[in-house]
């Protein structure tokens, strides 16, 4: 059995957890380094607001199967990832991220959205029985886990930088991409950005910023 | 990518491409490349997208033909009509509909079929948008319907054609058992040859096999049980569906081939399996059941003998189905059955979906080969999500932003509320399948009953009959797909017995949670057009018309829209505490759905945008709570006031929250601004952008 790469999507219905989800697995569609890739997307029942996650796992495998082999990438057909086993959660939003820690472990490496998005149960006083946590507790949390963690409020440097919070997820995309330099190659996932965003210059200089983050961690 | 696009990659005509796709959408691949000439459909999770691909396909392909039809009985004796008149074809709707369709379903097949028939259901042991977890494998205790079950998105693709060839080969229909995991799961496809699509159908009479009555019935039914017979028996379909994965590696110690275990499994699971085996590194000879039933007795044991089986491990999920007939088939007739264990549900949870996890955990109790550490690594985790997991908050389902329910459970609850602080009378609130079912969550908790498609009204009719109606009062809720589905005749009944009920109609035009499919009711000019051809859809009915015919007069019935809420106020003050059967339509198009025709049809006829709407609130917004908390409209939010701010009055106190109107949620194009109108402070106001002059004009209103 060849390497096996996991990633998890995570956070609320709206925010392009699905989107994401597809344009990672269509890169490992379009990458020559992948032999086979799954995945899964787990929506709630509502339009927005709910909790979605998706997965994208790649086969790495620098074996040669011979072609007449029946179930070839038959390695890799689960589309759920095992506990403990993902190597890169993208979490669009950080009480979402915590909600999945189940995949975190010092193998992860954790990029993380500080933008919150309030259940409307913690919004309102008269239901106030649980508690959103801060930011920094989750955090915490987090980092007993992970290899790493990468955290930041994408929808503020995507506002600063590029006048609209829209372009916080090509960010992380373009930071994931540079934090796994050993699977992703740039110029591919540019292309099929285009593809899924059209050509919009904003986009690309969206990634660009995401790119150029991760060397200053 | 445009999703017109993904849809027209899925009937490429390119033999051998590899393409990545969705369990759904390889189905509907398989649906074309076998040939089906007609497919029926009403919507449901887990297989919707399904319709949806097909309904395009209608569109553009010369033969073939898609029909939403009423419900899943009028659908499945569809493709018996279209199966007898010699075409292929396939009908498909989730597992409930299987109860509704389950009629014909255990008589037709004594008749047999023509063109080959695929029953497709997708079951949803995870209850994940169902009312109940019902496992449709044990319909075959008394349809005896063979079932086969794919277990990746390329076999989603690959059983579609393989069983409509069985099918057609027995001249019996075959059930296709799939998981909502597997439906939603994405997975890489490689096409095949498309089948020539039949031209037209041909009835050819044959009274003794099509009229199952007394003797003929009795004749037939001899007929059908020994077709079943003959594919239990036959190899060539066992090893067709089916499949044994052992790779030994090496030669096996004596410890192993002294307790070798073996595993039988199928759909989904497989993949569970193979992941969990790999995790723990464990090599078992695997047998896939691609057909759960009927089984082949011989090639079961086969599989015993050949790998010196001494224990069976079964991993399928909800009932003990592959677990029961193994053990019959085991205990009965195999040679193994002398010291053979069987384990599965002794340790598998018959509620839930199953998961990695919790086969990794099955597997390790087993295997006691060095896998301490793993499960140990799984056990200490576990502890610790205990302890964070449950305790986050969770996110509960809402109406979209701007929906048209909204506006009408906020008044109806205020009026009730009303009312019943007056006289003391308690209303019952009877509810349906559809969006209207979300009215159950905060803040409107308007629900005291969901049980399956119709039984809002249908349970009110004996409640109301046994009720003080001068203590409670019966409001029942329907949608306008659930009320041509099985809601018409509850309906009919009530107005048969003068029964004292208020019954809500939503007639948002769509199945609209399902994602918005077309019904008989949505206006013709409405519909998207993707192609030139559609056979089926040719008709509306008027809703409200229907409700006038059916003996309901002026005062007891009331058509409305849904954004006035003073009016919607006076309506129900009025009609809640009449006596009598009162129908209160409430005609308004799916926000969602609007938006997105709206946008579509400006795209088209590029029209410029002349003007926007901006809902904000202002800093004299005293958070009283009326708009997030008593309307919940989502689009409503809040975010945490700047640090500084709060740290400089109130040093000690938790960060505030101050409350605004997300801009790409709110659909302003759309909602008429019900947010403005329950704002008591008037801190809500509306802005108008006009584009077409000269000058950006900004006018409050």
């Amino acid at each position: 059995m060849g390497d096996i790469y996991n990633i998890l999507l995570c956070g609320v219905g709206g925010q392009g957890v699905v989107l994401i989800g597809n344009i990672l697995r269509e890169y490992g569609m379009k990458s020559p380094l992948i032999q086979n890739v799954v995945g899964t997307e787990t929506r709630g029942v509502s339009q927005r607001e709910g909790s979605v996650t998706a997965t994208a796992r790649y086969l790495i495998d620098s074996r040669i199967y011979s072609l007449d082999q029946d179930y070839k990438f038959e390695d890799l057909i689960s589309p759920l990832i095992p506990i403990n086993d993902a190597h890169l959660v993208l979490g669009l939003e950080p009480l979402e991220t915590m909600r999945n820690l189940r995949y975190i472990s010092e193998q992860t490496v954790v990029i993380m959205n500080t933008h919150r998005y309030y259940p409307r149960n913690v919004i309102i006083s008269s239901k106030k029985e649980k508690k959103y946590p801060s930011n920094a507790d989750i955090l915490d949390i987090i980092d007993q886990f992970a290899r790493r963690t990468i955290s930041l409020d994408f929808n503020e440097l995507s506002e600063i930088r590029l006048g609209n919070s829209i372009h916080a997820n090509s960010i992380i995309l373009g930071a994931s991409v540079k934090e796994f330099k050993d699977i992703f190659n740039k110029n591919l996932m540019i292309s099929l950005l285009k593809n899924f965003f059209g050509d919009s210059q904003k986009n690309l200089e969206a990634f660009e910023i995401g790119y150029n983050l991760i060397s200053k961690f | 990518m445009n999703s017109l696009t993904k849809v027209s990659k899925i009937f490429e005509n390119i033999p051998d491409k590899k393409v990545l796709m969705s369990g759904n959408e390889a189905f509907a691949r398989g649906i074309y490349e076998s040939g089906v000439r007609f497919a029926a459909n009403y919507p449901g999770t887990p297989l919707s997208e399904v319709g949806d691909i097909l309904k395009y396909l209608s569109e553009i392909s010369e033969n073939f033909i898609f029909d939403y039809s009423l419900n899943e009985k009028v659908a499945l004796e569809s493709c018996i009509g279209a199966s007898w008149a010699g075409v292929r074809t396939v009908v498909m709707f989730k597992h409930l509909g299987l109860n509704v369709a389950a009629d014909p379903l255990h008589t037709f097949p004594y008749s047999g079929i023509n063109g080959g028939m695929l029953i497709l259901c997708g079951s949803d042991p995870g209850i994940l948008s169902s009312t109940n977890a019902q496992d449709n494998r044990l319909f075959s205790l008394h349809t005896k319907i063979p079932i086969i079950e794919p277990a990746t998105v390329q076999e989603c693709k690959d059983f579609v054609k393989e069983g409509l060839r069985i099918s057609e080969l027995y001249k019996i229909p075959i059930y296709v058992h799939v998981s909502t995991r597997l439906c939603h799961s994405h997975g890489i496809v490689t096409y095949g040859v498309i089948n020539e699509l039949k031209k037209a159908g041909h009835f050819e009479k044959e009274p003794n096999r099509y009229i199952n009555t007394l003797t003929k019935a009795l004749a037939n039914q001899k007929k059908y049980f020994e077709k079943i017979r003959l594919v239990a028996k036959n190899k060539k379909i066992f090893y067709l569906f089916n499949r044994i994965k052992f790779n030994q590696a090496e030669q096996p110690s004596k410890e192993i081939l002294n307790n070798q275990i073996g595993i039988l499994t199928s759909g989904i699971c497989y993949s569970y399996v193979l992941q969990a085996c790999h995790k723990l590194n464990v090599n078992p000879p695997i047998l896939k059941l691609g057909m759960i039933f009927p089984i082949n007795r011989d090639e079961i044991c086969e599989f015993a003998n050949q790998y010196k089986i001494k224990k069976i491990l079964i991993v399928e999920e909800l009932e003990p189905f592959i677990e029961t007939f193994s053990k019959r088939v085991f205990c009965n007739f195999c040679d193994a059955k002398r010291d053979l264990e069987i384990h599965g549900k002794d340790f598998l949870p018959i509620i839930g979906e199953l998961n990695t996890d919790i086969i990794i955990r099955f597997l390790a109790k087993h295997f006691n080969i060095g896998n301490k550490l793993i499960l140990e690594e799984i056990h200490k985790k576990e502890e610790v999500l205990k302890e964070i997991v449950p305790a986050l908050p969770i996110r509960e389902p809402t109406f979209c932003p701007g929906c048209q329910y909204r506006p009408v459970f906020y008044t109806l609850k205020k009026v009730v509320s009303e009312i019943t602080n007056k006289t003391g009378i308690e209303f019952i609130y009877g509810g349906d399948i559809g969006c209207y079912t979300l009215s159950e969550a905060y803040p409107y908790q308007m629900l005291d009953w969901v049980i399956c498609m119709g039984a809002g009204i249908g349970i009110a009719n004996g409640m109301s009959l046994v009720i003080d109606s001068k203590k409670q009062k019966l409001i029942a809720f329907i949608g306008d797909s659930t009320l041509f589905h099985t809601g018409l005749q509850p309906l009919l009944n009530a107005i048969k017995n003068d029964i004292d009920i208020t019954i809500i109609i939503f007639n948002n035009y769509w199945t609209a949670m399902t994602g918005q499919q077309e019904h008989i009711a949505t206006p013709r000019k409405y519909i998207r057009k993707f192609g030139t051809k559609s056979i089926t859809d040719k008709k509306e009915i008027n809703l409200s018309r229907l409700m006038e015919n059916i003996g309901l007069d002026n005062g007891n019935l009331i058509i409305t829209g849904a954004y006035n809420i003073e009016k919607l106020e006076r309506i129900f003050e009025k009609t809640l505490m009449k006596k009598g059967v009162k129908v209160i339509v409430i005609n308004e198009e799916c926000a969602l759905e609007k938006k997105r025709r709206i946008r579509r049809e400006t795209i088209k006829l590029e029209e410029k945008k002349k003007s926007e709407i901006y809902y904000t609130i202002t800093d004299t917004c005293v958070k009283c709570n009326e708009c997030i908390e008593h309307l919940g409209c989502p689009a409503i939010n809040a975010m945490p006031v700047e640090k500084e701010e709060v740290d400089k009055n109130n040093p000690q106190k938790e960060r505030d929250l101050k409350y605004y109107i997300d801009e790409a949620a709110c659909i302003s194009e759309i909602c008429p601004g019900i947010c403005k109108s329950v704002c008591k402070n008037n801190s809500i106001v509306k802005t108008i952008i006009f584009y077409n002059l000269n000058k950006k004009e900004n006018s409050e209103i």
